[in-house]
């Protein structure tokens, strides 16, 4: 790379990480135990409180925030639940009791008992630090930001798949509208990028971006590279209209995401797919299954990967030091990756909830990168705007996804979903107008936001993801239908004019997000 | 909240009751790869047959098609364009999946009818879509797009390519190890066998690269007259031969054969951690699945065998069933390769002559073929109208006729 290119800095290579922390939105006030609400308690233990402690270690930086996040409205919004602190509260305090007695039971291996005191160890300081930030993680990372020390952004709604919307330009600003609205009401902060949910782009989104005041996203790999002429990774394209793409370097990333050859799936590192809480009796964990008896995931994860159906117990102190050894690796590989700007953007939930020893890796990366003098590790934002004169021209569609085409999301299983959403977008369209044209009652008011607020759930990148991954096919199928039907249900109400207050109570109750979401986009 | 309980199960009852409006009549694009989109369209009998006598003196002239334009890079809205591509589609209300000749950035597409001049009538049109990008890797091996123009008539020719890469071949390795695969079937052996008495190397050699140098190998275009008795067979003789698993176990048994995730830290279930994963234990993978695809009228079930298949929203429903060992799948590839059927294949409808909202049940069938190859020796073995990429890897998509996806024991019932 020519000296040029590069402003502001000596050294040759720009680092910039990027986390997206994102879950379903999904909490059952109807039901005590929920495989949504276990999904997220499993990951505020295993990733979001840790991930905030290695930010809150961080030392303040002047330069420059050290990464990114990228914290989902969905997930801000589970977390600002009424329910949400309650509920991991008893949580914590039922888990350790389980976690004790696996710890005393002297039918165990002694093995078993001792990772028994680990993991509660590992509960106990998630309890400490939760009651340390009174269960406000946002406002936590919030603080962090202003601090100086991550930069925050965010990404749409409920995360959809914009480009199956093409040709639905409404639907797409009421994603993104209401993604920054989200964001800025639980962090104060106007988000200088966006995260694509799944990097899924099409030439034109980046006008979509532009409207709500965003000035840099993020891609695949191939979005720069497939551009004619293609584009150089090491540095952001700058789209015709100004915000600036920046390119996930696949090669350097594939040494962390891979299933088959990453960091995660070394032999010491712990096995995340084998949960100890099966071989529990079932009266021990009545208060950890679902309404039909299926155990919910919990966390006696009492093994290591191994690479054999036989798993060896699993032992932190040698995980830890194969973690030393592995962002050491990484690191060298950063250092002998051409020059310019290297992009890396991971989600956040690998690090400590899929991948146990990902936070202590990613600290070491830190640290290492911080000392080198042939990387300067900065948040993305920074590394966007760190090129003079980047090449100009329109990113090419792809996605972060297998093939980095569209085909997870858009297949034989799960294509009946958009003629469906887009429909329901329509109605949306025309109740909104209908209602522009008359002062709407307040209970009118309210039927449309709670309508809107199911258009939005059922819109989710999620659902078409579960479907095709064949995990979890019955759940995300469920809430489709029960977001469509809702939906429909509450516009023909609307429509007719009988709108009957307590049915709407109860759906307020059931999916409180999004308390006040805009519907601008469908009457500009 | 949990003395609301029986309160929310009314609530939920009545919004079940809820009659979904119909869909719009139209047609919907949606992107899926660089050479692969999906389209679904209503139409009504009614508007056929106004078309039909437009369209042609003698209505029996004209056929109905798909018409994919391709886009210019930047090209704005509705914008369409003279280079096309037709596909023959079947069914008033129908969707499919329409592979192009080759990669463009963007398509519009049509559903009209074709009268025997080969004049275009559109009766319905979508709005314009990007497609996805050509891995960068892929482009080199891709031949140009084979595009028509306006006034040419005829269906576009599909095109399969062989790699063009010189690979060394080692025929007596490949006939020693086809020969210890369980389940091979036997007439694959016997090729293999056969091959041997051929003069070693210099041949074999030839034979191989004969069509190096050729951009693609022309194959039959879709067919009207479709005789895909071999194919019916071999799905229903397999399908026959097994129990029917649950829709949801049937996917997880294959998505724990296709990864490694419990010999690996990392998971399977974020995007960002997908690969195209295969065990590289045999010399040639392949698997595939049988999907059954469609839409019911409200307060219907399909059973099919001992499954009940229940519709989710907007009647639509999906069961599949996944066939992964080589014996299973080796012979319908080859039926499939030999019998293409048109992209939105007839469909089973009952009540084809009302509204779409009022039909009791559209049934699709379509087989999906995937394999992997990770011994370059082993792609003289393959159908040679197979497309394999520079990875190694193929996939073909084929819909199945009528007769075809009216399996023993399928009854659609109330309630």
């Amino acid at each position: 790379m020519k000296d040029d290119t590069v402003s502001r800095s000596a050294v040759p290579r720009i680092m910039s990480l990027l986390l997206h922390a994102h879950l379903p939105y999904g909490i059952r006030p109807d039901l005590e135990n929920s495989l949504e609400q276990a999904w997220l308690f499993e990951a505020v233990t295993g990733c979001y409180l840790p991930l905030l402690d290695l930010v809150q270690s961080l030392k303040k930086r002047p330069e420059a925030p050290w990464f990114t996040l990228s914290l989902s409205p969905t997930l801000l919004e589970l977390w600002a639940h009424s329910e949400f602190k309650t509920r991991y509260r008893k949580h914590l305090k039922e888990g350790l009791t389980i976690i004790e007695n696996e710890a005393a039971n002297r039918k165990h291996a002694l093995e078993r008992r001792q990772l028994a005191l680990e993991i509660r160890k590992n509960w106990l300081e998630a309890s400490k630090r939760f009651e340390a930030i009174d269960g406000k993680l946002a406002e936590a990372f919030s603080q962090e930001a202003q601090k100086g020390k991550i930069e925050l952004i965010t990404t749409a709604a409920t995360h959809a798949f914009l480009p199956a919307y093409q040709n639905n330009a409404p639907l797409r600003h009421f994603q993104i509208e209401n993604g920054i609205r989200t964001f800025t009401k639980h962090t104060g902060i106007e988000p200088k990028g966006f995260w694509l949910p799944e990097c899924a782009y099409f030439p034109g989104l980046e006008a979509d971006l532009q409207a709500h005041g965003i000035e840099y996203f993020c891609l695949e790999q191939l979005g720069l590279s497939a551009t004619t002429p293609p584009s150089p990774i090491r540095q952001p394209l700058a789209c015709p209209n100004g915000l600036l793409a920046i390119g996930r370097d696949t090669a350097l990333s594939q040494n962390v995401w891979s299933a088959r050859s990453g960091y995660p799936g070394q032999p010491v590192y712990k096995e995340f797919h084998r949960d100890g809480i099966e071989q529990v009796d079932e009266k021990t964990c009545a208060g950890f299954a679902l309404p039909t008896g299926d155990r919910l995931p919990f966390g006696l994860k009492y093994w290591s990967v191994t690479g054999a159906e036989t798993k060896n117990w699993y032992n932190s102190e040698v995980a830890r030091n194969q973690a030393k050894v592995d962002a050491a690796d990484f690191v060298s590989k950063l250092e002998a990756t051409e020059e310019g700007l290297i992009f890396l953007p991971f989600d956040a939930e690998l690090f400590g909830h899929w991948w146990h020893e990902g936070p202590i890796w990613l600290k070491h990366v830190i640290d290492a990168v911080n000392r080198s003098p042939k990387l300067e590790l900065t948040n993305t934002h920074k590394a966007s705007k760190a090129f003079k004169n980047p090449t100009i021209g329109r990113p090419a569609a792809s996605t972060w996804g297998r093939k980095n085409d569209y085909s997870f999301w858009i297949n034989r299983d799960t294509d009946w979903i958009y003629p469906l959403i887009c429909q329901a977008s329509q109605t949306f369209a025309l109740l909104v107008s209908d209602l522009n044209k008359m002062d709407a009652n307040p209970l009118i008011q309210r039927a449309l936001r709670q309508a809107s607020r199911e258009l939005l759930l059922a819109s989710a990148s999620d659902w078409p993801f579960m479907i095709h991954a064949g995990s979890t096919v019955e759940y995300a199928m469920q809430r489709i239908r029960e977001h469509i039907s809702r939906f429909h249900f509450l516009a023909q109400a609307i429509s007719r004019g009988s709108i009957d207050e307590k049915h709407l109570s109860l759906l307020e109750k059931l999916n409180p997000a999004f308390e006040e979401p805009s519907f601008k986009s469908f009457t500009t | 909240m949990p003395q609301e309980t029986s309160e929310l199960a009314d609530l939920a009852r009545l919004i079940d009751e809820t009659p979904l409006p119909d869909g719009g009549q139209g047609v919907e694009l949606l992107a899926v790869s660089h050479d692969t989109f999906q389209a679904r369209w209503s139409l009504t009998e009614d508007i056929v047959r106004k078309g039909r006598s437009m369209a042609s003196p003698s209505q029996n002239e004209t056929h109905l098609v798909l018409r994919a334009f391709s886009l210019p890079p930047d090209a704005n809205g509705d914008a369409v364009s003279g280079i096309w591509q037709d596909f023959n589609i079947e069914g008033t209300d129908n969707s499919g999946y329409f592979t192009l000749s080759g990669p463009t950035s963007g398509i519009n597409a049509a559903v009209g009818l074709v009268n025997k001049d080969g004049r275009f009538s559109p009766l319905l049109r979508g709005e314009s879509i990007d497609l996805p990008a050509l891995p960068v890797k892929a482009l080199i091996a891709k031949p140009e797009p084979a595009a028509k123009t306006e006034p040419e008539p005829e269906s576009v020719e599909q095109t399969f390519t062989r790699p063009t890469e010189p690979r060394v071949l080692d025929e007596k390795t490949v006939t020693e190890r086809l020969a210890q695969i369980d389940g091979l079937p036997e007439t694959f052996k016997v090729s293999a066998k056969e091959a041997l008495t051929e003069p070693q190397s210099t041949d074999a050699f030839e034979s191989l690269f004969k069509d190096a140098g050729k951009p693609a190998i022309e194959h039959p275009p879709q067919t009207e007259g479709l005789d895909e008795a071999e194919v019916l067979d071999a799905v229903r003789n397999k399908l026959a031969a097994e129990q029917a698993p649950e829709i949801e176990k049937s996917v997880q048994k294959h998505i724990n054969a296709a990864t490694t995730s419990e010999a690996s830290g990392a998971s399977e279930q974020l995007a960002s951690q997908w690969e195209e994963l295969w065990s590289d234990k045999a010399p040639i993978e392949i698997r595939a699945e049988y999907i059954l695809t469609g839409k019911m009228a409200n307060g219907m079930k399909l059973l099919l065998g001992n499954d009940i298949v229940e519709p989710t929203a907007g009647g639509y429903f999906v069961w599949k069933r996944r066939l992964s060992s080589f014996d299973q799948v080796w012979p319908i590839l080859q039926a499939a390769i030999q019998t293409p059927s048109v992209p939105a294949g007839p469909s089973l409808e009952f009540f084809h002559e009302v509204q779409p909202s009022q039909r009791l049940l559209e049934l699709h069938g379509a087989l999906e073929i995937e394999g992997h190859v990770s011994d370059p020796n082993y792609f003289k073995r393959l159908p040679e109208e197979l497309h394999v990429n520079e990875s190694g890897t193929f996939k073909l998509s084929r819909m199945l006729p009528d007769g075809a996806v009216v399996l023993p024991g399928i009854s659609l019932i109330a309630g």
